[in-house]
């Protein structure tokens, strides 16, 4: 605890370093424990879609759950999803250009949530009607109002474009950024704690302080960010073991770099 | 480069074997080609107070930092006496102080919980060496704004709040007045005697020396020029 404690005192005692020290550490860590959910999320790979959709406009009134399962299932339908209960005025202001200007005085009288339903690629025309009749006839048309079918626009990105090897390479990136700050930091950070250390050992009976405020500090750090990343992933990967005992060499080896008689900088 | 302390060996007069401190053997410390110790015999026993005068560059700092076990030697021998480990504390010539802290957390630096029953008992020693030297009142200032003098005595009152078994100064008087620095020689006499504290202290002032009780080293450019008791310089 004392060790910890000492810890602590230093990042206190240097905010902004303690900061991109943290900050690094904790996205370094973090960024190796998610390389492929950040590497997925950054890629555009599978994301560029271009079904049809249209947008509706659904009273709070209806039961919309079970709309939504019934419309589901409906052949044709690739999803449907509700947007969240907004300001309904901001939000139909909005929409104005989508369903036009009649329907605007009827609507802010009302609550509504806007449901967005998107089609399955390449649904003929006559379908795209079925299914826009089948959701008025389960709404009722008084409770809802229909936007036209939009296509959006393609984008067509081949694997070899650089912009998407950039973007598959995101993870990567983020990891070894955060490395170099992380090393840069730590430098910094342990010349600090050499310091303290030196004072210590020098002034109280005891030994090996540097290497174990580091371990301590290192260690603490280590428990929390991992403990986080499991909580939210129920999992720990090879790659993010690697980065803890990373994150531990170099604590341990800058540590002994600054050998303790050159503690006092 | 030999090891500092070489524990298995003992001095020649076997009969002083944990008697001693410290054994210096010939001990040479060089740096490159230049020699800042040579050969240099020295007994130091404990609750001794030993004066090391010389000039700038006789070898002063070099031969405290060899008995703090900061350097090692080059050729000779250094035995550590005394089974039980002596604790060293020191006073930096260069003071090492936190400058960006205030005095008094300089000196909470020494506050080891194996010695102080707790704070209180840290704090009332504190009280009593700052009242003594002068700066009590002067404890919340940042080293960075104090004075060479505060500094120094806060440098000394850091390494005495230690318990020290033995204290080696590095000419903690060079920025105190000649009042100041019998005020400190004071209160160091009185831990030679009451805590049983064995002094080694660097010092060009061999007038204030004269003044007190003690064995006395005079170095010229690495070499021991004169041994005896400082009284009779």
């Amino acid at each position: 605890m004392f060790y910890l404690k000492e810890f602590l005192k230093v990042l206190k005692d240097n905010l902004v370093l303690s900061f991109i020290f943290v900050i690094s550490f904790s996205l370094f860590m973090t960024s190796s424990h998610n390389k492929n959910i950040i590497e997925k999320e950054l890629s555009l790979d599978g994301k560029v879609k271009s079904s049809p959709y249209f947008n509706a406009l659904v009273s709070t009134k209806t039961n919309l759950k079970s709309v939504v399962r019934k419309m589901k299932s409906l052949p044709g339908v690739a999803s449907v999803s509700i947007n969240k209960q907004k300001n309904l005025n901001s939000e139909i202001k909005s929409l104005k250009r989508m369903f036009g200007e009649n329907v605007i005085q009827s609507l802010s009288a009302l609550n509504y949530k806007k449901v967005k339903i998107e089609l399955e690629k390449g649904t003929k025309l006559k379908n795209q009607s079925l299914i826009r009749e089948y959701l008025t006839k389960l709404v009722g048309s008084g409770s809802l109002t229909i936007g036209n079918i939009k296509k959006p626009r393609k984008v067509k990105l081949n694997k070899d474009d650089s912009l998407m090897s950039l973007l598959s390479w995101g993870g990567t990136y983020l990891i070894l950024v955060s490395f170099g700050l992380f090393v840069i930091s730590t430098i910094l950070i342990i010349k600090e704690i050499s310091q303290v250390a030196f004072l210590i050992e020098r002034f109280q009976r005891k030994s090996l302080v540097q290497e174990k405020i580091v371990t301590a500090g290192f260690g603490f750090l280590v428990l929390i960010i991992s403990s986080v990343n499991i909580y939210y992933n129920d999992s720990i990967t090879l790659f993010s073991l690697l980065s803890i005992l990373i994150i531990l060499l170099i604590g341990v080896g800058t540590s002994f770099v600054f050998s303790k008689k050159d503690k006092w900088v | 480069m030999r090891s500092a302390f070489n524990s298995a060996k003992t001095p020649s007069s076997g009969y002083l074997k944990d008697q001693f401190l410290y054994h210096l053997d010939s001990a040479s410390v060089s740096f490159g080609k230049r020699k800042a110790l040579d050969s240099i015999s020295l007994l130091v026993n404990p609750k001794e107070i030993l004066f090391v005068t010389g000039k700038s560059g006789a070898g002063k700092t070099t031969l405290l930092k060899l008995l703090a076990g900061d350097i090692s030697s080059s050729s000779g021998n250094i035995t550590r006496g005394l089974r039980k480990k002596a604790f060293v504390s020191q006073v930096f010539q260069d003071l090492k102080l936190l400058e960006n802290k205030t005095c008094e957390e300089n000196l909470w630096v020494s506050y080891d919980k194996s010695l102080y029953k707790n704070k209180n008992e840290f704090y009332s020693d504190m009280n009593e060496l700052t009242k003594i030297l002068g700066v009590s009142d002067r404890l919340d200032i940042k080293v960075a704004q104090a004075n060479g003098g505060l500094k120094q005595k806060i440098a000394l009152i850091r390494a005495l709040l230690s318990k020290p078994d033995v204290l080696i100064a590095d000419e903690p008087t060079a920025a105190l007045d000649k009042e100041s620095s019998s005020r400190l020689f004071d209160v160091l006499n009185f831990y030679n005697l009451k805590r049983n504290l064995t002094i080694i202290w660097a010092t060009h002032n061999r007038e204030l020396v004269k003044q007190f009780p003690g064995k006395i080293i005079h170095l010229e450019n690495g070499k021991l020029i004169y041994s005896g008791q400082a009284c009779f310089i």
